[in-house]
């Protein structure tokens, strides 16, 4: 998930000369002529890695183009589970791109995926797609003048784009992609916060478990108030300020399916809500750019089904609990050896900000 | 008996003024965020070092009025935990159905205290203490 550690973490695999070269050989297999230029990483962390590069083809025409992959050829998948290091049911790089190619048939906001390599291979799970250019960075979509129109917009257009999406045909997707509806979704986030509870207090020298009073209540308050017979489809998982792509004129593309699985649309809405999107905006609950009402209309004129806010209510009590277990989390990640992190351990103290939020919330319902 | 001064809290905050105003200067990249990371480390520590005792023995007595019993164990911590385990097991269990606003009131001003040590401008903590 959000990797805003700024980490430079070493990783074992592949040093950046190699993956630039093999990345070349392979742009080069897959398009008929020409040869890669530009060869630059973007961004490198534990989890993910992005590089840009530009194809020169024939006619000096030039596309540019981004390697998303695995760094240390991990080889992640959803069988891992938690104790393996993964926040979340996330998905390979193969299926991601197998997702993200569905998406784009669809009509969907999302870049074109050329070409993906497997697990297996020396570069890792990989795949290519288009370079769509765009501020990322959600404090200067939320701040800089530049994007005033923008942001006037968004939040309708978040509405209009989870429409689409969410209208995906699901014969289409990837026969792997995990089904996610409420319940288990709420059982993953309880195996976590116990896992981790468990795992303190037999596996370090304090020996104590940790409670959270607030996600039990919270935990409480999702059972009696679980939305009934919500009909299923796809759910990107991480709808959100950061995973857009953004121009003066609004989103440009979505990013990152790597959470992508099937489950209550609703999930989407609530999510782009919860408070840690809002970087400070607090005035505008939709991203910290938008109010829910434009996002309803947005999504119910694009041919969404009703919004009940109510159900966006109950997907923002979820979506704040599941980002207060994973602040536990990060903590867990370094304590339990599994990296080394200071700045990950300290995030274990920002549960409490998540669960003061909680109670607000499951009070204003 | 006590240590000498400096106390521990006039330590760490010796150590965080030296890496705010001469480390941070001088770094360039990813170190940048990470030393800022650090020194809110050390300030959360003074914090807790100077308000940690006060909010586990108030958070103790709110637990005890709660649930009627003392708790077990020989000091605050081991009661905290023999007394938060049970209010925890009690809340998934649905024991505490009917007292849900009192363990609400508990449970935020429990909150409260922690925030006050962890992150005292964050803003859903200042909301709900009215600000």
């Amino acid at each position: 998930m959000t990797n805003n550690d700024g980490s430079e973490g070493t990783t074992p695999g592949l040093n950046d000369s190699e993956v630039a070269g093999l990345l070349a050989q392979e742009a080069a297999a897959y398009f008929p002529v020409g040869k890669a230029e530009n060869i630059e990483k973007m961004s490198g962390g534990a989890s993910r890695e992005t590089w840009s590069f530009d194809w020169q083809g024939a006619d000096d025409s030039s596309t540019g183009l981004i390697l998303r992959r695995d760094p240390g050829n991990t080889g992640s998948t959803g069988e891992e589970g938690w104790r393996g290091g993964k926040t979340t049911y996330s998905l390979d790089r193969t299926t991601e791109a197998e997702l993200q190619r569905t998406v784009y048939e669809a009509g969907g906001l999302v870049a074109k995926v050329h070409f993906a390599l497997p697990e297996d291979h020396t570069l890792g799970g990989c795949y290519v797609m288009d370079r769509i250019e765009g501020e990322v960075l959600a404090p200067r979509i939320l701040r800089d003048e530049a994007y005033a129109g923008a942001r006037k917009t968004m939040a309708r257009q978040c509405g209009e784009i989870l429409a689409g999406l969410h209208a995906v045909d699901p014969a289409t997707l990837p026969k792997n992609l995990v089904q996610m509806p409420v319940q288990p979704l709420v059982a993953y986030y309880r195996e976590l916060l116990d896992g981790i509870s468990e795992f303190y207090r037999d596996n370090t020298k304090v020996g104590r478990p940790e409670y959270h009073p607030a996600f039990e209540l919270t935990f409480r308050w999702l059972e009696q108030n679980m939305p009934k017979d919500a009909p299923l489809g796809l759910v990107h998982g991480d709808f959100r300020n950061g995973n857009f792509v953004v121009g003066p004129e609004g989103i440009r593309a979505v990013l990152d399916w790597e959470l992508g699985h099937v489950g209550d649309g609703m999930e989407d809405l609530g999510w782009l809500c919860v408070r840690a999107w809002r970087f400070g905006q607090h005035d505008k609950p939709v991203g910290g750019f938008g109010q829910r009402e434009d996002l309803f209309a947005g999504y119910e004129d694009a041919g969404g089904r009703k919004v009940d806010p109510k159900v966006v209510h109950f997907w923002e009590v979820l979506g704040t609990l599941k980002w207060g277990i994973i602040c536990m989390f990060q903590a867990y990640k370094h304590l339990s050896g599994l990296i080394d992190s200071f700045e990950h351990m300290a995030i274990g103290r920002r549960a409490c900000e998540n669960e003061i939020d909680l109670l607000k919330l499951i009070e204003e319902a | 008996m006590p240590q000498d001064r400096a106390s521990a809290e006039e330590l760490l905050g010796g150590v965080e003024a030296f890496l705010r105003k001469d480390v941070l200067p001088q770094l360039s990249g990813a170190s940048i965020y990470k030393c800022r990371v650090a020194a809110n480390i050390l300030s959360i520590v003074q914090r807790e070092l100077a308000l940690g005792e006060g909010a586990d023995s108030t958070e103790l007595q709110g637990l005890q009025q709660l649930l009627g019993r003392e708790g077990e164990g020989f000091d605050t911590s081991s009661r905290l935990d023999d007394l938060n385990g049970e209010l925890c097991t009690d809340i998934r269990s649905g024991k505490l159905d009917e007292q849900r606003d009192a363990v609400i009131s508990h449970v935020r001003s429990t909150l409260q205290d922690k925030l006050a040590i962890a992150n005292p401008k964050y803003a859903g903590y200042r909301e709900s203490l009215g600000e």
